[in-house]
């Protein structure tokens, strides 16, 4: 009778038992329901409470012991087997301990390898999922992410099935091919289930609507390498709704192919290392997904003492002012954090409170208080002050007064105040140190030569190090060149030290220890060794060295010709000198970097190489070894220099290829999908050729030397190359020839400079391929911004009215600021006093200077900019013009850029060409930048609507426009945007006050048919509007044709609805601008949306519709109104006409436009006495406001 | 709304530079820059100049010693010096390396301690006339003292915070070794102006040149920590429009409500409720920058300094800029409103 079980006892607590995929033992339940009148004697709750603590200590005990078990697992499985057992509904009572032991339990393994395709473990991630996950599909991401379950098919399939109840047909799919492809096992299910799913798959209602984003998102790989502000803060928690899909890697255009997007999983193609290095970093970004409690610890409020609280009730009467606690934005440490950056506090005299935008200014002088800019922590304070402004503080009170007091405190106060000008000297000092180790450099770069050839004795190869201490060499360089222009004569000039004496500097016995070591004699070249081979073959090599050795001059060195030291290190000398008189660049930034860089074994090497060189060359050098920064520079050559393996070459390929423009002979161009950011930093050097041409000459002349045999066993990678291997001959140094070597023209620089360019663009294959790869990314990121702009075509510079003055800082602004402040206040003031204004900033920029700029007043301050209406003076030819000049600060070119291309690409006799504001010129300076464009006098669509507002002749009853008016901009605006859209440019921030009001007089007035004409005929075409503010434009072009945009920016009311709820968008943005215009015209109001549910849709991926909150007028076209707001705010429901059936929509709204205009150049335009009368008199009211 | 307030007569010629209420009785001493240290009675309205000691220089710091007729002062003179206020007598107790900015006498070590911009403070142990003193180096020069029963409070240069116990400094065995209790970083970006410390040994105020004032606790624990905040005062918008930051020269706690006021340069004295962080009120503007503070013994009074401050880097101090004003405080006018 034991064995039989009540399943009566069950049915009546089956609402309490959880169901379990793997079912469950009946008999476990009986006995767990079993009523304890029914068994006397048996366990009551308590009771069962009591066992199941008991049994819970057990397996916690077991826990305790974990780390000596064979299998750690195994003892979570079973506690959580039996959790499931002991508590039929374990998810639903917190007394089952369930979810915390499951987040214990999948994060004690998260990191164990073994266990990542264990089956068992994947269950428990299961469990977790199903009973408590809050977001199951980042879950799943952060499994993949961590290739938990990689290997096991019911990964797949439970993602698969989440993702199909989730809706997400497309995703599921791509899911299941994965699995499929990784060859998860049992993969028979696998492919079973996947069968399944097909099927299903088949049979579904399509739905349009489905995110398209991969199923599994990965790190944005053109961020890794950036400094990502959130990725640093932030783990990178994948939000569903935007996730970061990998771009198409080979440049795949299919837009859906969740295979191309999952790539980023196999490596078997594509650039090995970057993509390696993406997921590993990737995953480092997102190493823990937080419990539950973790994830929603800010909904939970802290538990404090009851003691002194005080139960709200009501309302006191409020009295005093609240004291607002001040909340220091800036990092109070900051000063203190950065010594590089010291905060002045002396500018902080005055600065400007950014909430409040008031201008803040201290009382106190900051320059006493702070008397030194260099340290902050010299302060003085008032008392000090005063004292040493009436002379107290120079007193010296122990000199006089009859105490003792020790003597040479003499006068402390006045030292105190010379420290700061001796602090100040010292620091300089520091920073400078070449005003004292000029005398010595001569001497330092022997003994750094001396150094380099015993190295370089073993040396045969580069390490990952030396490349990258090419870097370091660049920017020494910049002034090498100039060194070397210099004449060589005159025994103080740096570049003799460089070339000539070297081998004078050599004692014999130097010299003979060389020759013994290199065991060969220097004489027996063959100059005829094979010049033409060489010739080819050199500039491959030559390329080899520079990616190896970088931009030094040394290149020389990597070639191969070690025997032959001393040409090499003399070669060198330029960049060392460079590094000694200028440390400050060149020097201290990367001395870190040796210093943790540097393999002591180095050092001692570089111990026997003194010792080895012997004793005279020490002598000379003392003056020299007392400067810290030429020590350094030591330090780094030898690591440069540094001998690891004699064979070297293949595994350091790809090292290399990282590091430098053209890898060697066996170049392929890297189909890279992003703009390498340390290439494209390489790329911006120009300075670096003129070192490059040197050394190619050089290498040119010198090929033809005769190959040594031993040399080439020795590296053996050369053999690879050819006979190529230039060799130097110490003599050649000290001969005439290496004038001569130094002046030859090389062919090698403008094809370096080809090649490199190519690199980067080559990756599409056609010149005019996108130039940002990522799927989706954010548009308006500056870093996105900077590589359109560096990389659009035609370049920049290239269009009229771009000045850029980059290096020089205008720093106008404040002044602008300051009089536009004077401005308004006088004007609310009193407007007799406005003569007494203060003069008004007049500019005049360094390129044409011929043009003076003077301030009248602010126009509007723009999203990220002043506005300001400047009069424009051309001194050449007396004429003044009124223009709107937008300050930018920081600068950017971005607005010019799109402005430029705007006017490139759309013809300027486009209809809507007028529609668009001109960019004049752009005047871009370090700190900030001024946009010249057309000043156009009647102010936006927004005015127009207030004015409407409080002018009744103007608009309806209501206090709005016509709408006969609303629909004419309407129309201009659909016809401008649909133009700008044909041309792939979105302006990104449509709204009312970025529409300029053009209602220019045409040009014979009375040609302006009352009749609205379609085409601009009649006087038409001079009315409409006319867009700007471009300062959020996207350029299409620069991006795949697939691109989804991510904003990341807070978004409002104004922004479309994609950007709210963070999903993808494109087109959309202009869209709902648009439909923002229209809803103020029409309404004079600004937009408000809602959502409104698609009855026809199921699930969480249900099509969200949406509308205006406000209805339409009975009485206006509602039948035009309807569907073109329907479009606006859902426009991918309306994608089935469009071409290819995707954006944009301008067959839709083509198609309304011309309703619109049909309607207007009919009925509507003879409504309220006609279209024209309304412009007209709304021109009219436009100039009275004016004035 | 304006409570009684007097003028005292007599008031010193030249900047103030310290202001003292004795605990006991309504003593007030009054350092100047004129060399003087001014001591009245402010018992009977309108205040009585009782005497005044001529130093050899500014004087910078005052402070009653053990009982009302006992002071101490430290001035631009090196010296720490004590005064017999009934006899006038002097007696120079420690001669620093530079001048001294601040004096306080601590009553349960009987103690008292000096600071100056030589970077040290000098503990001077009364009760063992005979010994001497102990100095304890800083890492910045100090510039404003504070004292709780328990614990010291230095505010230096370089926003650096140092918090000493005193039973740390009066102990006998610590003669050079003494170690702070807590090292602080300021809590404001700009140079520390003045420190007071809360009667209830719980913390302390800090205001910057700034216009800022910054309430911290003393325990460490990340509870209380977490408690400490700054607010902004003693702003004043100009006629252009610009709000002008005021330094805020002196802070004072209320010996029995545990508010504080504030004086600014500005000219406004302000009182503050810490914990419910509100303000109770401000008086009228003075003439000239507030320079000192100080609440009497039974907090019934406060005097208010009123010079030229020298926060502008001008020396402007005219005839009848320097005034002493004694403000009678009605019942519960200090008293916080309590949390909100």
């Amino acid at each position: 009778m034991e064995d039989l079980i009540n399943f009566d006892l069950i049915e009546t607590h089956k609402e309490n038992i959880q169901s379990l995929p793997g079912g469950r033992s009946a008999k476990a339940l009986a006995s767990t329901f079993q009523p304890t009148t029914n068994r006397p004697g048996g366990p009551t709750p308590g009771d069962t409470r009591n066992l199941n603590d008991a049994i819970r200590e057990e397996y916690e005990l077991e826990i305790v012991a974990i780390g000596d078990s064979d299998d750690p697992l195994d003892i979570y499985d079973r506690y959580v087997k039996w959790t499931l057992g002991a508590y039929p509904s374990a998810q639903a009572t917190p007394e089952s301990q369930l979810r915390p032991l499951l987040e214990r339990a999948t994060k004690a393994f998260q990191s164990a390898t073994h266990y990542r395709n264990d089956p068992r473990y994947l269950k428990l991630w299961l469990n977790y999922i199903r009973f408590f996950s809050d977001a199951p599909r980042e879950t799943f991401a952060y499994l993949a992410r961590h290739n938990i379950g990689e290997g096991l098919a019911l990964f797949y399939e439970e993602f698969a099935a989440w993702l199909e109840s989730a809706g997400r047909w497309k995703q599921a799919d791509e899911v299941y091919r994965l699995g499929i492809e990784r060859e998860a096992r049992p993969a028979e299910r696998l492919i079973r289930k996947f069968a399944e799913f097909r099927h299903r798959f088949e049979m579904r209602v399509q739905n349009g609507d489905e995110p398209s984003s991969p199923a599994l998102p990965t790190v944005r790989p053109a961020l890794v390498a950036k400094v990502d502000p959130f990725a640093v803060s932030t783990p990178r928690s994948a939000d569903p709704q935007a996730p970061r899909p990998t771009p198409g890697i080979g440049g795949s255009t299919t837009s859906r192919g969740g295979r191309q997007k999952l790539a980023i999983f196999s490596d078997a193609d594509g650039p090995v290392s970057t993509t390696k290095a993406m997921s590993t970093e990737g995953g480092k970004g997102w190493d823990k997904i937080g419990t539950i409690a973790e994830r929603k610890k800010e909904n939970v409020m802290e538990a404090r003492p009851w003691a002194g609280e005080t139960l709200k009730a009501g309302k006191k009467p409020g009295g005093a002012p609240k004291m607002t606690v001040f909340k220091d934005e800036s990092n109070p440490y900051s000063s203190n954090a950065d010594p590089f950056k010291p905060v002045k506090h002396a500018d902080q005299q005055q600065t400007v409170n950014t909430r409040t935008g008031k201008i803040e200014r201290v009382f106190v002088d900051l320059e006493a208080v702070y008397p030194n800019d260099n340290d902050l922590n010299e302060e003085m304070s008032f008392e000090e002050l005063r004292a040493k402004s009436r002379g107290w503080l120079d007193r010296d009170w122990a000199a006089g007064s009859k105490q003792k007091m020790v003597k040479e405190s003499q006068s402390r106060a006045s030292s105190m105040l010379v420290m700061v000008t001796a602090a100040e000297t010292q620091a300089d000092a520091e920073i400078m140190p070449d005003v004292p180790s000029q005398p010595g450099t001569k001497d330092s770069t022997t003994t750094l030569l001396d150094n380099t050839i015993d190295v370089d004795i073993g040396r045969a190869s580069k390490g990952g190090r030396t490349r990258k201490m090419k870097i370091k060499e660049i920017r020494g360089e910049t002034q090498t060149i100039k060194t070397n222009l210099e004449s060589p004569t005159g025994p103080k000039l740096r570049r003799k030290n460089s070339a000539e004496p070297t081998m004078t500097l050599h004692t014999k016995a130097a010299t003979d220890d060389i020759l013994d070591i290199f065991n060969q004699p220097l004489r027996n070249l063959d100059p005829m060794a094979g010049p033409a081979d060489s010739a080819g073959e050199s500039d491959y090599d030559d390329d080899d060295d520079y990616t190896s050795a970088g931009e030094s001059t040394g290149t020389g060195r990597i070639s191969g010709t070690s025997e032959f030291g001393d040409t090499e290190a003399d070669l060198r000398t330029g960049p060392q000198l460079e590094e000694t008189t200028n440390p400050a660049p060149s020097v201290s930034p990367w001395s870190d970097f040796t210093a943790s860089k540097h393999v002591p074994k180095l050092d001692a090497k570089n111990g026997e190489d003194e010792d080895a060189t012997g004793g005279t060359n020490e002598e000379g050098f003392i003056v020299l070894e007392d400067s810290a920064s030429i020590q350094d520079a030591r330090d780094e050559d030898i690591d440069l220099v540094t001998p690891v393996l004699p064979d070297y070459e293949p595994e350091n390929e790809p090292l290399k290829s990282r590091y430098v423009p053209i890898p060697p002979e066996d170049y392929e161009p890297p189909t890279r999908p992003y703009r390498d950011p340390s290439q494209a930093s390489q790329n911006r050097l120009p300075f670096m050729t003129p070192i490059v041409e040197k050394t190619e000459s050089s290498m040119g002349a010198l090929t033809i030397r005769e190959e040594k045999d031993y040399f080439v066993s020795k590296t053996p990678s050369r053999k690879v190359n050819g006979f190529a291997t230039p060799q130097i001959d110490e003599e050649l140094l000290s001969s005439p020839f290496q004038e001569i070597v130094n002046d030859a023209p090389p062919p090698r620089v403008p094809k370096l400079k080809i090649a490199t360019s190519r690199a980067i663009l080559d990756t599409s294959g056609d010149p005019g391929g996108p130039i940002i790869k990522d799927a989706q990314c954010n548009p308006v990121d500056d870093s996105i911004r900077n590589i359109i702009l560096d990389d659009s075509r035609p370049s920049l510079s290239s269009y009229p009215g771009y000045y850029d003055c980059r290096p020089l800082t205008y720093n106008k602004a404040p002044e602008i600021r300051k009089f536009i402040k004077a401005l308004t206040n006088k004007k609310t003031a009193s407007d007799k006093t406005i003569t007494s204004l203060s003069m008004a900033p007049t500019l005049r920029f360094p390129q044409i200077p011929s043009n003076t700029y003077t301030i009248k007043r602010e126009l509007g301050k723009g999203a990220f900019a002043p506005v300001y209406l400047a009069q424009k003076e051309d001194a050449n030819s007396d004429s003044t013009q009124l223009i709107a000049m937008k300050c930018e600060d920081p600068p950017t070119a971005w607005e010019f850029h799109i402005m430029s291309l705007l006017s490139t690409r759309l013809p300027p006799s486009h209809r809507a060409s007028p529609s668009l504001l001109k960019a004049q010129a752009l005047h871009l300076f370090a700190d900030e930048a001024y946009l010249l464009e057309t000043y156009l006098d009647q102010g936006t669509l927004l005015d127009l609507v207030n004015l409407a507002k409080s002018d009744s002749t103007l608009g309806n009853m209501t206090g709005t426009l016509d709408e006969s008016i609303a629909m004419f901009f309407t129309i201009e605006l659909l016809r401008t945007v649909e133009a700008m859209h044909s041309i792939g440019i979105l302006h990104g921030d449509l709204k009312a006050d970025n529409c300029l009001v053009r209602l220019s007089p045409s040009p014979t007035n009375e040609d302006w048919d009352p009749t609205y004409q379609t085409d601009g005929s009649a006087g038409w075409s001079s009315k409409g509007l006319c867009l700007i503010d471009f300062g959020r434009g996207i350029d299409l072009r620069a991006f795949r044709p697939d691109v989804q945009f991510v904003a990341d920016w807070k978004t409002g009311k104004q922004d479309c609805v994609e950007m709210r709820e963070l999903r993808p968008w494109t087109y959309q943005v202009d869209y709902y601008g648009i439909a923002g215009v229209m809803h103020s015209l029409l309404f004079g109001k600004y937009i408000e949306d809602m959502a409104i549910d698609d009855k026809d849709a199921v699930g969480i991926a249900a099509k969200k519709k949406y509308k205006l909150r406000e209805g339409l007028k009975r009485y206006w076209q509602t039948d035009i109104w309807g569907p073109l707001f329907d479009l606006l705010l859902n426009p991918t429901s309306h994608l089935d006409g469009e071409v290819d059936g995707k954006m944009p929509c301008s067959m839709g709204l083509r198609e309304c436009r011309v309703r619109m205009e049909g309607w207007l150049g009919g009925e509507g335009g003879r409504r309220n006495g006609g279209l024209k009368a309304g412009l007209r008199r709304l021109e009219e009211r436009i100039r009275e406001r004016r004035k | 709304m304006t409570t009684p307030q007097y003028e005292l007569a007599n008031p010193p010629t030249d900047a103030i530079s310290a202001i003292q209420y004795a605990p006991t009785s309504l003593r007030l001493l009054v350092a100047s820059w004129d060399k003087y240290v001014y001591l009245y009675d402010t018992s009977q309205s309108s205040g009585q100049l009782l005497d005044k000691y001529e130093h050899r220089a500014p004087v910078l710091g005052v402070c009653f010693g053990e009982n009302d007729e006992a002071a101490y002062t430290a001035g631009l003179d090196w010296d720490v010096r004590r005064i017999n206020l009934s006899t006038g007598a002097q007696t120079v107790l420690s001669t620093h390396t530079n001048g001294v900015k601040s004096v306080l006498y601590s009553r349960p070590q009987n103690i008292l301690i000096s600071a100056s911009w030589d970077s040290t403070l000098h503990i001077h142990h009364l009760s063992h006339p005979s010994k001497p003193h102990v100095t304890i180096n800083l890492p910045n020069k100090p510039f404003s003292l504070s004292l709780t029963p328990t614990k010291l409070v230095v505010a230096m240069a370089s926003r650096t915070l140092h918090i000493y116990t005193l039973s740390d400094l009066a102990s006998d065995s610590a003669a050079q070794g003494i170690e702070p209790w807590q090292r602080r970083e300021s809590s404001l970006k700009f140079m520390t102006r003045a420190v007071a410390c809360m009667p209830n040994d719980a913390g302390y105020a800090s205001s910057s040149i700034e216009g800022r004032v910054a309430v911290e606790w003393f325990d460490p624990s990340a509870t209380s920590q977490s408690r400490k905040y700054a607010f902004k005062c003693h702003r004043q918008t100009s006629p252009e429009g610009i709000d002008v930051v005021y330094p805020v020269n002196a802070l004072a706690f209320h010996p029995v409500h545990g508010t504080f006021a504030s004086g600014g340069g500005d000219g406004f004295v302000a009182l503050w409720d810490g914990v419910a962080k509100r303000r109770i009120r401000q008086y009228q503007k003075y003439a000239a920058s507030v320079s000192a503070l100080s609440f009497s013994g039974n907090g019934r009074f406060l005097a208010v300094a009123v010079s030229p401050g020298f926060e502008d880097g001008k020396e402007g101090v005219a005839e009848g800029m320097v005034a002493v004003f004694v403000r009678e405080l009605s019942e519960g006018e200090a008293k916080g409103k309590g949390a909100k």
